[in-house]
């Protein structure tokens, strides 16, 4: 009991106490303004694969949003979606056409030149994301499926070097 | 003189509660930096060879054609045909391919010809970030770059 008196004396005084938030409200507001402007003018959809490492260059021209398709270790991508698989950047053979061409790419190219002529305003451009350590033959192979089907015009998107 | 404002009959002092703001802003942040995207991404404009006729202009003819092969070894082979038939090989530097030849080389074949397209190939199992390079360093000086077969 007497420690408990002891105790109860030492409570300190209460005292108002108040954050100071309005600087605080300041600052958030200037980076919320910052990380909109900056996320309204990247090109945000263009977001490469977990497992796409892409290659670094110091010149590049302009990159326009459009179609993307990508290869990674593992698939051929078209707008995200698989379209042939891959093992270690080899394809099935069942998978190629008699030209060399990669036939579940050809058809899903077919698809997405069909829905172009529809919609004329849109580039025919196409935006190669390649994993930088994937052999020319699979890059070729892809390239002349994108050719035959009327995409001959490619972007090969890279990191900008500082 | 005195610079307290008297209060006038029925002015209340009141505070704008922050604290919920800074709540929206708090979540608001946390998702676009999660969202944003820290890297700077560029392209390098390439054509490919096709029997398909294109929707673009069709790259300038070129007074000679030089094809550019990269080899898996990180060689050069750069052949000339048309007026000038030629094969030049610039071998690796330490491994890698020679970069700084071939822009000089390129260079002179520019101010000779001037060229406005190359055509370029690689051995199967080139690497794309080498053949990235070698397009970055070619597109520094020629307008159109087209990847063709070996020849």
């Amino acid at each position: 009991m007497k420690r408990r008196r002891r105790f109860g004396k030492r409570t300190p005084q209460k005292m108002d106490m108040a954050l100071q938030i309005t600087s605080m409200a300041d600052i958030f507001t200037i980076i919320l303004v910052f990380l909109l402007k900056s996320a309204s003018t990247g090109v945000s959809t263009i977001t490469p694969g977990s497992s796409v490492s892409l290659p670094g260059a110091n010149f590049s021209d302009e990159l326009s949003e459009s179609l993307k398709l990508e290869i990674s270790p593992e698939s051929i991508l078209l707008d995200d979606k698989p379209v042939a698989t891959l093992e270690n950047y080899r394809l099935d053979k069942a998978d190629l056409e008699r030209d060399g061409t990669v036939r579940p790419l050809n058809l899903a190219l077919i698809n997405q030149r069909q829905k172009k002529t529809n919609s004329p305003d849109e580039h025919s451009h196409l935006m190669l994301l390649a994993d930088r350590r994937a052999p020319y033959a699979i890059v070729k192979t892809v390239m002349d499926s994108a050719a035959n089907q009327g995409f001959s015009d490619l972007k090969l998107v890279v990191v900008e070097d500082p | 003189m005195s610079f307290i404002r008297k209060r006038h009959a029925g002015e209340q002092d009141f505070e704008l509660n922050l604290a919920s703001i800074i709540d929206c802003f708090t979540v608001l942040i946390t998702y676009l930096l999660v969202s944003a995207s820290f890297i700077s991404l560029g392209a390098l404009d390439v054509s490919v060879a096709s029997s398909v006729p294109s929707n673009e202009a069709p790259p300038p003819t070129p007074p000679v054609d030089v094809t550019v092969l990269i080899g898996r070894s990180g060689k050069y082979t750069v052949k000339l045909t048309g007026p000038k038939n030629e094969s030049v090989s610039l071998p690796s530097k330490e491994g890698q391919p020679d970069l700084t030849a071939l822009t000089d080389y390129i260079g002179n074949l520019k101010t000779q010809w001037s060229l406005e397209a190359i055509t370029l190939a690689a051995d199967d199992g080139v690497e794309y970030h080498e053949v990235v390079k070698t397009v970055e360093v070619m597109r520094k000086l020629v307008t159109a770059v087209t990847f063709g077969d070996r020849p």
